[in-house]
């Protein structure tokens, strides 16, 4: 049984072939972790898989259904949540508005323009349960833009919670983050529900081999190897092109 | 949110008090106090659209001048009631903003500021054009005002104003309860970050069509109490002259409030009428002002205003918070090391949500 699939992925933008013949899969629960140097096509396959970019050929399958060429508040709303590698947040709002918005558009009320947001009692209910869990409770009231860079790397993952997806595709959640940051990460993406599966891509190694039940190795847009951890250490190509050389 | 509703009340009450008493100023000071009313409506209509969901849009008199000669032209080709006809021109501008909205939403930017302006000068080329009917430059004359209570708005100033007001303050009472609502929030959510509301699952595009028919049935209000107030029209009132000023109105204001525009309209048309009588050469001397609100009053002037006058209604509710934020640091010292700058970096409750007054 799979969660996510995809079949012979491709996208190129004019001759750069970006995602070349990717076929994966994500289990439910599973933890799959995408590595690969850079350049080799981590976040536009991430792109694809919500709706960002359109790949030029192949499917992707979520829950067997074809999202391939759905828009991406389709596929949040069929269950896939995402974080973006660069914060992409709403800056002059407060960390608690940011994350009731995400709430909002999974528990609805959209359409009520004459009730205050004040009044939204499980909104904010929902809002500060996420808020705790991703240890943001403290800094609620500030403007998201004061917020340390590590800060908003948590928020971003709150946001993306709040959808309540099935599948958490994380792009590089400890990227630019300290090394205390990193492993207040690496907590929270353990604390995160076995149910949930977590597609991540991540550089830091240790996180990689912490965290992962397989891993994916891109490299110029193709599957170089997908296995364990134990498997993806033991593979010459993979030590050849990735691991040996710069690590 | 408690600051947001005590520094309004007050604010609200000082507002309604000049608006009474206004007409002790005579019919010449009344009639610049309707204007700047109607013109308040339609800039602040206007500011739903650039300053909360972030599209700049440049035909904005496309909704304000069809209520306009839709009231105008039913009372005097077909003799239909101000008020019938006022009924009509609220609907026609809500239609023709949702026609409009359809095919600008689709593109951004610059694109969708040409294609406002694009779709408006269609329609001021047909005013001018089709005299039969609008009259063109001359204009429609011979609207009979309808009567309110018994009071003729045609010879009555001070009836033609209490229309006015009440529209007026429906219009700011609509827009501050819309602001803080759900709607109004995913309206902000799209002006912050448009790619992350789709990635939430909003479908941006049904939001900003939504978006950009309320304000266009708003500039439809605005449109339908000008016809009232001036019983006359012409072609100019079509013109992307028209877009501009209102343009100017929020930006002089200051887009991050719902007052902000309509105060921003007061400033515009009290310096016109001001400075026309002693110079011609009033619009450039407004250039001048717009450009150094543009350079250095990022937030206009009212939101220079609310920067200062805010702290005076809101001392107590700030105290509350800092004490709030004080336990809170004191909380926080035993787990993080950078608990220090927590009271600094804290911001005001109105501001966090990106709408005050």
């Amino acid at each position: 049984m799979t969660l996510l699939r995809t079949e012979n992925l491709c996208k190129s933008f004019g001759n750069l072939e970006v995602t070349h013949n990717v076929s994966l899969a994500v289990a439910p629960g599973e933890r799959h972790v995408i590595i690969g140097p850079n350049g080799a096509g981590k976040t536009s396959l991430v792109h694809q898989l919500t709706g960002q970019l359109r790949p030029s050929s192949g499917r992707i399958l979520f829950k067997d259904t074809d999202i391939t060429a759905l828009e991406p508040e389709r596929i949040c709303q069929m269950g896939v949540g995402r974080t973006f590698q660069k914060n992409t947040l709403f800056l002059t709002l407060s960390v608690a508005e940011n994350v009731r918005l995400a709430v909002q558009a999974k528990q609805g009320g959209w359409y009520q323009a004459l009730r205050s947001t004040d009044s939204m009692a499980s909104h904010w209910e929902s809002t500060y349960q996420l808020l705790e869990q991703v240890q943001l409770s403290e800094v609620a009231h500030h403007r998201v833009s004061n917020l340390s860079y590590g800060e908003q790397r948590q928020l971003e993952v709150a946001i993306a919670l709040a959808a309540e997806p099935d599948l958490l595709l994380l792009d590089e959640p400890t990227s630019g983050m300290s090394p205390a940051e990193t492993n207040r990460m690496i907590d929270l993406v353990r604390s995160l529900s076995k149910s949930l599966a977590i597609l991540m891509i991540e550089h830091d190694m240790k996180v990689v081999f912490s965290l992962a039940d397989t891993i994916t190795v891109l490299y110029y847009g193709k599957v170089l190897a997908s296995g364990s951890p134990d498997e993806i250490k033991g593979n010459e190509k993979v030590r050849e092109v990735y691991l040996g050389g710069r690590h | 949110m408690n600051m947001k509703t005590s520094g309004r009340i007050p604010g609200f009450l000082a507002l309604c008090v000049l608006l009474v008493l206004a007409p002790l100023g005579g019919d010449y000071l009344l009639g610049i106090v309707s204007e700047i009313l109607i013109f308040a409506i339609f800039a602040m209509s206007l500011n739903l659209i650039v300053g909360y969901t972030g599209l700049l849009s440049f035909g904005h008199a496309a909704f304000f001048g069809v209520a306009t000669y839709v009231v105008i032209g039913l009372g005097v080709h077909l003799g239909i009631s101000g008020w019938l006809g006022a009924i009509a021109g609220v609907l026609a501008s809500t239609a023709l903003a949702a026609f409009i909205g359809m095919f600008c939403i689709r593109v951004k930017g610059i694109p969708f500021l040409m294609l406002t302006m694009a779709f408006s000068q269609l329609l001021f080329a047909t005013a001018l054009k089709w005299r039969s009917v609008t009259g063109g430059t001359d204009g429609l004359i011979g609207f009979m005002p309808p009567d309110f209570f018994g009071w003729n708005m045609g010879s009555d100033a001070i009836a033609r104003y209490i229309v006015i007001v009440i529209g007026f303050l429906s219009v700011l009472i609509f827009l501050w309860y819309l602001v803080r609502s759900p709607l109004g929030s995913i309206f902000i959510g799209i002006r912050d970050n448009e790619q992350r509301m789709r990635a939430i699952g909003y479908p941006v595009q049904r939001f900003k069509l939504i978006a950009f028919t309320i304000a266009g049935c708003l500039a439809g209000i605005g449109g339908s109490l000008y016809a009232l107030f001036n019983s006359y029209v012409s072609s100019d009132i079509l013109h992307w002259h028209l877009s501009g000023d209102a343009m100017i109105m929020v930006i002089l204001g200051g887009s991050g409030t719902v007052f902000g525009p309509a105060f921003g309209a007061a400033l515009f048309l009290l310096l016109k009428n001001f400075i026309s009588s002693y110079n011609e050469y009033w619009a450039f001397w407004v250039g001048v002002i717009f450009i150094f609100c543009v350079m250095f009053l990022r937030e206009g002037v009212w939101g220079l205003v609310m920067k200062h006058f805010g702290r005076l209604f809101s001392n107590k509710d700030n105290s509350q918070s800092r004490n709030r934020s004080h336990s809170e640091s004191k909380r926080q010292s035993h787990s993080h090391s950078h608990s220090h700058s927590e009271s600094e970096k804290r911001v005001v409750a109105g501001a966090a949500t990106g709408e005050q007054l």
